[in-house]
């Protein structure tokens, strides 16, 4: 989470218009989803990724270890897309197991590996877009948007929420490993716990202080700050629209 | 005769859970004067500063700004809350946006400015308390000196008559303190009325004109800070120390080398006396 923070806010395409880069994203994403054309897909992936590396200071290694995580989900998730039950080994693959056979056909080989490309090139479209913008200009996009006030507002405080609460966690456990916790599987789990319930109790007193905090500086239930904007080119727009042309249009050619 | 800023009047507060924070407080702002506000933890400094601008409601007692009582309305809260700015003593307890920028312009939003006004205050803030260098950085990758600076212009970016900072040099280095105690020195020659709160004798000794001792909600002591350090008893009672430089002092005189009307505040001042 820090880390992915981090390299968003180092990107060397941080102060570009986020809403152009949000387009670009999103807009591929939606192509991805909306169509479920493999080979849009695969292309669309190939594209993000190249970008991805390009625009950010991620190195290919990590570019894949970012996206183990997915992956392994996606593996475990979609088993029982791969593999169905039949009575006669007359699939592609087949593995007796016990008086049936656990197979794979045709078909749902080519269902599986067409979920797979979906899933995986959107996942590198909004990989894309979180590495090269951070969350407080994201926000400027949805605001623009029209997004309800109470949600912006929402996300702008859990978001700054979260470092302080990942800062107390991470104090209160070096100080519980300093007095020698954590060091079995039942110590773990009562430290898990009582780093828990005193995060909750911090965090209540944290609003509470943030409230007091706020209305001394005259807040008065909405909460509005000064934003930077990073105009984008006429000739970036126009290249972004051409991309998201060109990919709905192989799209409806592979139709 | 200096001009009264603000005064509070036999003011008590009781929390919702039946604590009394403050018991029939009487005390005198003067414009212009270098206050410090000194007490162990708990005895009521944070409660008071929360009074002065209107986020607690006084139980009994009122408090007077500019000679007229406080304004409870919407309105009169607005203008008291701009005109008495708090600098609260943990940064991250006051910095809840995740851009520097955003954050100190959030007061002035509230205040319904125009956008290119607030910015350019924003950016002029910035300059004053050298946070241009780091203004793109987030809010939650500052050290604590940055943050302190940002809680700072917070709230100066509001123009306030009266700065209240709540133990502004806790968990600093000696860098940025010394660089916060260049910034209140240049606020408090810039007309700005500066109260601070602070356990640290030292630097009450050396920096106020006036030191109020708060103690168990009561106001234990308000004189010249001479005087309060002279006062043993006084000392004891409110858990607090003499500052080293008086200790000093006060061995020197006692050892006839130093002048018993001489009180200097500062190591330099001392070796200037002597000579």
């Amino acid at each position: 989470m820090i880390l992915l923070d981090k390299l968003a806010y180092s990107s060397p395409i941080r102060k570009h218009s986020p809403a152009l880069k949000s387009l670009f994203s999103v807009g591929s994403l939606l192509i991805c989803a909306g169509f479920r054309q493999t080979f849009v897909c695969l292309l669309i992936l190939c594209v993000m990724v190249i970008a991805t590396l390009h625009f950010t200071n991620v190195s290919f290694r990590r570019y894949l270890h970012f996206m183990l995580g997915p992956f392994v989900f996606l593996c475990l998730s979609s088993v029982a897309i791969l593999f169905f039950f039949s009575s006669s080994p007359q699939e592609l693959v087949c593995i007796p197991l016990f008086s049936k056979y656990l197979c794979i056909s045709q078909e749902s080989f080519t269902h599986w590996y067409e979920l797979m490309a979906v899933a995986f090139s959107s996942v590198s479209c909004l990989y894309f877009l979180i590495l090269t913008t951070p969350i407080t200009d994201l926000l400027t996009v949805l605001r623009r948007l029209h997004c309800p006030w109470l949600l912006l507002e929402l996300m702008l405080l859990i978001y700054r929420a979260i470092f302080i609460l990942l800062d107390i966690a991470d104090a209160i456990q070096i100080s519980q490993n300093c007095r020698l916790g954590n060091r079995t599987f039942r110590s773990k789990l009562s430290c898990m716990g009582q780093m828990l319930s005193v995060l909750l109790v911090r965090s209540l007193k944290k609003s509470s202080f943030l409230y007091d905090a706020m209305e001394s500086r005259l807040y008065d239930g909405k909460i509005q700050v000064l934003e930077e904007s990073y105009p984008a080119k006429p000739s970036e727009w126009i290249i972004c629209i051409l991309w998201l042309i060109l990919c709905s249009g192989l799209c409806l050619i592979f139709f | 005769m200096k001009e009264v800023l603000m005064e509070v009047k036999d003011l008590s507060y009781q929390y919702a859970d039946q604590t009394l924070a403050l018991d029939h407080i009487n005390l005198k702002i003067h414009r212009h004067e270098r206050l410090a506000i000194m007490g162990s933890n708990g005895s009521g400094k944070s409660t008071l500063f929360l009074n002065l601008n209107g986020v607690y409601r006084p139980t009994k007692g009122e408090i007077l700004f500019h000679n007229q009582p406080v304004d409870y309305s919407r309105k009169g809260l607005l203008e008291l809350r701009r005109k008495v700015g708090i600098v609260f003593q943990e940064p991250d307890n006051q910095l809840f946006c995740s851009s520097v920028a955003g954050e100190i312009s959030f007061g002035l939003y509230n205040l319904g400015l125009d956008d290119s006004i607030i910015k350019e205050k924003v950016y002029d803030v910035c300059d004053r308390l050298s946070i241009t260098p780091f203004i793109h950085k987030p809010t939650h990758f500052l050290s604590g000196g940055q943050k302190k600076r940002v809680s700072i212009a917070d709230i100066l970016v509001m123009e306030p008559d009266l700065l209240i900072l709540d133990e502004p040099f806790s968990a600093l280095d000696p860098k940025h303190a010394q660089m916060i105690h260049e910034i209140l020195n240049r606020l408090a020659d810039s007309g700005i009325t500066v109260v601070i709160a602070t356990h640290n004798a030292d630097y009450a000794y050396r920096w106020a004109e006036r030191i109020v001792i708060l103690n168990d909600s009561h106001i234990l002591a308000d004189d010249t800070p001479d005087n309060i350090f002279y006062n043993q008893e006084l000392l004891q009672t409110s858990n607090l120390e003499q500052p080293l430089i008086f200790q000093v002092t006060a061995t020197l005189k006692k050892k006839n080398i130093l002048n018993a009307n001489a009180f200097p505040k500062t190591p330099q001042e001392l070796e200037k006396l002597l000579g």
